[in-house]
C-alpha cells in the first residue's frame, strides 16, 4: 500500500479524487446520523423548496431529497465500486491469461474480448437489464460488469505481453519459477497502477451506466439510488414544476463522483507514467559569473569554443545537483576533442549545458560558453535558433530516433537547410546528395523511409543532417555506442574524413577511452563533474598522470600481449549532490594521501604544454574558489 | 584451464532455430546447424554482432526457446527437444543465465534476498531460516558484503555493478553446472566491467562451473575465454583456442571484427577495415557463405553452397574456402571491396 500513499503524495489530482470518494463513503455510512428523515417515507409534503426543514427540499411524492441523497449514496457507490471490481477482476484475468499462455488460449480470449469491445455498451445494457428487470442491485452490478470488462482486458493484455518479455520475467522463468508465481509474484505487482486505474475507470463507467439505466427506467426503480432519483424527477416533471433541486442534487453528485474517479485515474497515470516535460526554449541560465580566471590548456590558436568556469546541473526536490563543476575546456578550429568519463560523471550535462540544450530541471548555474566570440549562454531563444545548425550542431546516441518514420529521408535532410533560408529545390537536392556521399550512404536512400534503413544508416543520416549547414562545431554524444563495432568504425572513419575535409571542430563524448585515444587530437577526462586531466591524445595514452586516467586505461583488456589479470576500479564515484572538500577520486584512489587529498582540492596545473592535471601527486597547488557571491 | 573430464558440460549438435516471421509461414533461421561443445570448467567465448544468433544460443540452451532441430547434451545426457513441467524445472537448475542489463533483469519490487532466495526454495535447496543464511553466503560470495545487509535492499538502492552481482548470485543459487552469460558487462560502466569479469573467472575456477560467455567485444572474449567461437548470420564461422582465434584469425569475418576493434596505439584513419557493409538480412541470406557479399577474398566457390569447417591447427577451425588449396586457387571475384 506504499504505492497508493506515494500516488496521493505526488498527485494533488489523485488526492482530490480520493477526498471526494471518501466524503461520499462517509455520507453513505453515516446516513442515519446525518438525517433523521427516512428516504422512502412520503409524509413530508410535496414540492417543498430547500430550506431549514428540508435541506434539499422534497420530491413530488413528499420524500426528503437530502435523505434520498444520503441513502442513495449507499447503493450508487455499491454499484460503482462492485461493478468496477468485478469488471477489473474479469478483465485482469482474461488479459493476463491471454498474454501468459499465448497460442490458442490467447486467440480465443482475444476474439471474446473483441466481440465485447465492439458491442455497443448502453444498448446491450438495456437489452440485458430488460430481461433481469426488477431483480435488484446485484443483477445491475453483474450486468454492468459484464459489459464493461473488455476494455480493461485489452489494456492489461498488452501491458502483460510487454512485461512477459522483460528480462526479469525471463530470469524468473530460467530460475524454474512455476507459471502461477510468474504471473502473481513477478508480473501482477508491476501492473498494480494500471489495474487500479482500470478499476477507477470501470467504476466511473458503472456509475454513469447505472444512472443512465435508471433514468431510462430500467433496473430496479423502486430502490433509492442517485440514478433512480433522476428517473423519478424526470417522470414527475420536476423541471416543469420548477423543482430544480430534485434534479440538481443527484445530477451534480453523479457528476462529482465521476470526476472523483476520473481524478484518481488521472493521478495514478501521472505518477506511474511520468512524461518528460519538454522545455521549448533554451536552457535556463540561473546566475552568471563574469570573472575571468585561469584559462584552460590551449593549443596556442584562439579557441573556437571556449567553455569557462561552467557550472551546471539539475534542480531537484532534494536540492541542487552540480553535475558540471567549474569546468574549463577549449576547442580549437578543426580540432577533435574527446571527452571521456563514466556514466554519471557529467560529460553529457557539460555538452548539453554548453550548447544550451539542457532541458528543465537542468540549468546553468554560472560560467561562459563562447562560440566564435559569442557567449551562447547570453543568447535569447530567438538568437539561439539562428546559431543552432548553422554555427554548431549536435548528434546524440539516440539521434536516429529523431527521424520521423512517415516522412521520406530526403524531406528531413532538407528541413534544417530550409529553416535557414535555403529554398531552391536544385540547391537542396545537390546539397543532400553531396551530404549522403560525405557520410557514405548511397544517394538512392534519400527517397527511402527511415524504417527501410538499418540503425547504422539512420545514424549516418542524422550525421548528414548535422553537417548540412557546414557548422563550425559538431557536438557528438556517444553517436555510435548503440551500433555494432564494424559499423561504428566505418562511421567514425567517415566522421574523421569529413571533419578534416571541411575543417570543422568536433567535441566527441564517450565512455570508451581506448577508442578516443585513436581518434582524438586532445582528450579531457571527467570525473564527478570536474575535468581532472587534459592532454594531447597520444601523450595521455603514453603517460597518463592522474591515477584515475591510468586506472581507466587499464580497464580495457588488450587484444594482444600477455593475457594477465587486470583490476577494475573499486568503489563508485561520489554522488553529484555531494560537496566534497577534497579530490573526488580520493575514496577509490590507490595513491591517495589522507590528510591532504581529502582536505584540499588540487588545482589543475600544466605539467607540459597542453597536458594539465589536477592531482597532488604532481603539484601541490590547491584550487582557489572564487567568491561565489560576486 | 583446459577440460580434463572427457564428457563436455554442454554439447550442441546441428542445433537450428527458425523463427516464423509475418503471417505467410515465412521463417528466418537465427541459428543454423550449430555444433559446438563446452568442456567442464571451460569458458567458451561466443562472439558476434547483433543479429548473429549468439543470444539465441543462450535462449535455446536455457530453453526460453525450443530448438527447431538438432541435439543437445548436458553433462553427457541427452536433453529432449521439448521439455515441459517438472523435467524442465529440473533441467533449468543445471543451466542458469546472466542477463545483459542488470537494470532490467531484477524485478524492481522484490528485495535482493527474495530474488536470490527463490531458486533455493524452488529447487528445494534450502528451507525456512536456512534460506536467509544461504542467501547471505551467496551475496558474500559475489562480493556484496555483508550479505545479510544487501539482502534487505531493493534494486533501486544498488549501483549497476552491485545489481549485476545480485544477478550472478541468483544464477549461483540454483547450483548450476553451466552458466550462460549474455553480454554480462556491456551495460556496465567501464570501470567495473573488469571486476565483474574477474568475479566470473573466479567462480569458474573455484566452483568448477562451465561458462558460455557471449559478447561482441573481442578483447573481452580474449580476457575471459579458453576457447572462442565466432558467429555470423546464424552460422558458426570460426572456433579455436582464444589466443589463436584473436591472435591469428582464419576467417575473413573474424579478421574484420579484429580490425574494427579500438586500438589505442593505432590511428583511426590509418587502420583500414578488411571489408565494408553490414550484416545481411537473415530473411535474405546469400546462397553460400553468408559473408561472401562483403568478403574481399571471395571466390566463385563461395556462393556455391556453405563452406565446410576447415581445421587449421588442432582445435582451430574456420569456415572459409581459403583453407582449401584447390578452391583458394580461384581468382577473387570482388577484390575491389578491400580498396574502398
Amino acid at each position: 500500500m506504499n504505492g497508493a500513499l506515494t500516488i496521493l503524495r505526488r498527485s494533488p489530482r489523485a488526492t482530490a479524487g480520493a477526498v471526494i470518494v471518501l466524503i461520499m463513503l462517509l455520507m453513505a455510512a453515516l446516513a442515519p446520523a446525518l438525517t433523521s428523515y427516512s428516504p422512502t417515507s412520503q409524509e413530508y409534503g410535496p414540492w417543498i423548496i430547500p430550506g431549514r426543514e428540508h435541506l434539499l427540499g422534497t420530491t413530488a411524492l413528499g420524500q426528503d431529497v437530502w435523505a434520498q441523497i444520503l441513502y442513495g449514496a449507499r447503493k450508487t457507490l455499491l454499484i460503482g465500486l462492485m461493478a468496477g471490481l468485478i469488471a477489473t477482476l474479469i478483465g485482469t484475468t482474461v488479459g493476463l491469461a491471454g498474454a501468459y499462455f499465448g497460442g490458442r488460449v490467447e486467440d480465443v480470449l482475444n476474439v471474446i474480448t473483441n466481440v465485447f469491445l465492439v458491442l455497443p455498451g448502453l444498448p446491450l445494457l438495456i437489452i440485458v437489464s430488460a430481461f433481469v428487470r426488477g431483480a435488484g442491485v446485484w443483477s445491475i452490478i453483474l450486468v454492468i460488469a459484464f459489459t464493461g470488462w473488455a476494455w480493461g482486458a485489452r489494456v492489461i493484455r498488452s501491458q502483460a505481453l510487454a512485461l512477459r518479455n522483460r528480462d526479469f520475467v525471463q530470469a524468473a522463468i530460467v530460475s524454474g519459477e512455476r507459471p502461477g508465481r510468474i504471473v502473481f509474484a513477478e508480473m501482477l505487482p508491476n501492473m498494480a497502477g494500471l489495474i487500479a486505474a482500470n478499476f477507477f475507470s470501470t467504476s466511473l463507467y458503472a456509475v454513469l451506466s447505472e444512472a443512465g439505466l435508471a433514468f431510462l427506467g430500467f433496473g430496479d426503480v423502486s430502490s433509492v439510488t442517485w440514478g433512480t432519483m433522476l428517473y423519478w424527477a424526470q417522470a414527475r416533471g420536476a423541471l416543469l414544476q420548477g423543482a430544480w433541486w430534485w434534479i440538481a442534487a443527484p445530477g451534480l453528485l453523479i457528476a462529482l463522483l465521476g470526476t472523483a474517479f476520473a481524478l484518481l485515474n488521472f493521478g495514478i497515470d501521472e505518477v506511474t507514467n511520468p512524461k518528460i516535460v519538454h522545455s521549448v526554449g533554451a536552457t535556463k541560465v540561473l546566475r552568471r559569473r563574469k570573472k575571468e580566471r585561469e584559462a584552460p590548456a590551449t593549443t596556442g590558436t584562439p579557441a573556437l569554443l571556449a567553455i569557462r568556469d561552467l557550472d551546471a546541473g539539475y534542480a531537484t526536490p532534494q536540492g541542487q545537483v552540480r553535475a558540471v563543476r567549474d569546468v574549463g575546456l577549449d576547442i580549437a578550429p578543426g580540432e577533435f576533442v574527446g571527452l571521456a568519463g563514466e556514466s554519471g560523471c557529467g560529460k553529457s550535462t557539460l555538452a548539453f549545458a554548453a550548447t544550451r540544450l539542457l532541458d528543465a530541471p537542468g540549468a546553468v548555474f554560472g560560467g561562459q560558453s563562447v562560440l566564435a566570440g559569442q557567449d551562447l549562454l547570453d543568447l535569447s531563444s530567438e538568437q539561439l535558433r539562428h546559431v543552432r545548425w548553422k554555427d554548431y550542431s549536435m548528434v546524440f546516441q539516440a539521434s536516429m530516433n529523431i527521424l520521423n518514420p512517415v516522412i521520406k529521408v530526403r524531406e528531413q535532410v532538407y528541413d534544417a537547410m530550409q529553416a535557414h533560408g535555403i529554398t531552391d529545390k536544385a540547391a537542396l537536392d545537390a546539397r543532400a546528395t553531396e551530404l549522403f556521399r560525405l557520410v557514405g550512404i548511397r544517394e538512392s536512400y534519400l527517397d527511402a523511409y527511415p524504417h527501410q534503413l538499418s540503425g547504422g544508416m539512420k545514424q549516418r543520416v542524422v550525421i548528414a543532417i548535422a553537417l548540412a549547414l557546414e557548422p563550425k562545431l559538431v557536438v557528438m554524444d556517444e553517436p555510435t555506442t548503440a551500433l555494432d563495432v564494424v559499423v561504428q568504425r566505418q562511421i567514425l572513419q567517415e566522421i574523421d574524413a569529413v571533419r578534416r575535409r571541411l575543417g570543422i571542430s568536433i567535441l566527441f563524448i564517450t565512455h570508451d577511452l581506448s577508442l578516443l585515444v585513436e581518434m582524438s587530437d586532445r582528450i579531457a577526462i571527467m570525473y564527478a563533474g570536474e575535468i581532472i586531466e587534459e592532454a594531447p591524445a597520444k601523450a595521455l595514452y603514453a603517460d597518463p598522470k592522474h591515477p584515475y586516467t591510468l586506472k581507466m586505461m587499464n580497464a580495457f583488456p588488450p587484444l594482444d600481449g600477455p593475457r594477465e589479470r587486470r583490476e577494475g576500479i573499486p568503489g563508485r564515484p561520489p554522488p553529484l549532490s555531494a560537496e566534497l572538500p577534497g579530490c573526488p577520486f580520493f575514496d577509490r584512489c590507490p595513491s591517495r594521501m589522507p590528510g591532504k587529498c581529502d582536505k584540499h582540492k588540487p588545482a589543475s596545473v600544466d605539467l607540459s604544454p597542453g597536458h594539465r592535471v589536477a592531482c597532488f601527486l604532481h603539484s601541490d597547488a590547491v584550487k582557489e574558489y572564487p567568491d561565489a557571491a560576486d | 584451464m583446459l577440460p580434463t573430464d572427457p564428457t563436455p558440460a554442454l554439447e550442441l549438435q546441428n542445433v537450428t532455430k527458425r523463427f516464423s516471421v509475418g503471417r505467410r509461414g515465412a521463417t528466418v533461421t537465427a541459428v543454423n546447424d550449430m555444433t559446438l561443445s563446452i568442456g567442464r570448467g571451460e569458458v567458451l567465448g561466443l562472439v558476434g554482432e547483433s543479429g548473429s544468433g549468439k543470444s539465441t544460443i543462450a535462449r535455446l540452451v536455457t530453453r526460453l526457446h525450443d530448438p527447431s532441430g538438432g541435439e543437445m547434451r548436458l553433462d553427457g545426457r541427452e536433453v529432449p527437444v521439448r521439455l515441459r513441467g517438472r523435467e524442465l524445472r529440473q533441467f533449468r537448475r543445471n543451466v542458469q543465465m546472466i542477463f545483459q542489463d542488470p537494470f532490467a533483469s531484477l524485478n524492481p519490487l522484490h528485495t535482493v534476498g527474495y530474488t536470490v532466495g527463490r531458486p533455493l526454495r524452488i529447487h528445494g535447496l534450502a528451507r525456512g531460516g536456512d534460506v536467509n543464511a544461504q542467501v547471505a553466503a551467496l551475496l558474500d560470495r559475489v562480493g556484496l558484503t555483508p550479505g545479510a545487509d544487501y539482502a534487505a535492499k531493493r534494486p533501486h538502492e544498488l549501483s549497476g555493478g552491485q545489481r549485476q552481482r545480485v544477478v550472478i548470485a541468483r544464477a549461483l543459487a540454483a547450483q548450476p553446472t553451466l552458466i550462460l552469460a549474455d553480454e554480462p558487462t556491456s551495460a556496465l560502466d567501464v570501470s567495473i566491467r573488469l571486476d565483474i569479469m574477474n568475479l566470473l573467472l573466479d567462480l569458474v575456477a573455484q566452483e568448477g562451473l562451465s561458462m558460455l560467455f557471449i559478447t561482441h567485444d573481442l578483447a573481452g572474449a580474449r580476457y575471459m575465454s579458453d576457447r572462442i567461437a565466432v558467429m555470423y548470420a546464424g552460422h558458426l564461422v570460426e572456433i579455436g583456442p582464444a589466443s589463436d582465434v584473436i591472435g591469428d584469425p582464419q576467417m575473413p569475418y573474424t579478421q574484420l571484427l579484429k580490425s574494427a576493434a579500438p586500438k589505442p596505439e593505432g590511428n583511426l584513419t590509418a587502420t583500414s577495415l578488411e571489408a565494408r557493409g553490414e550484416v545481411p538480412d537473415l530473411a535474405n541470406l546469400p546462397p553460400g557463405c553468408p559473408f561472401e557479399p562483403r568478403c574481399p577474398y571471395a571466390r566463385a566457390a563461395c556462393s556455391q553452397g556453405l563452406p565446410q569447417m576447415y581445421e587449421i591447427a588442432p582445435g582451430h577451425l574456420a569456415r572459409c574456402i581459403l583453407h582449401d588449396p584447390v578452391l583458394a586457387a580461384q581468382p577473387p571475384i570482388h577484390p575491389v571491396i578491400a580498396a574502398t
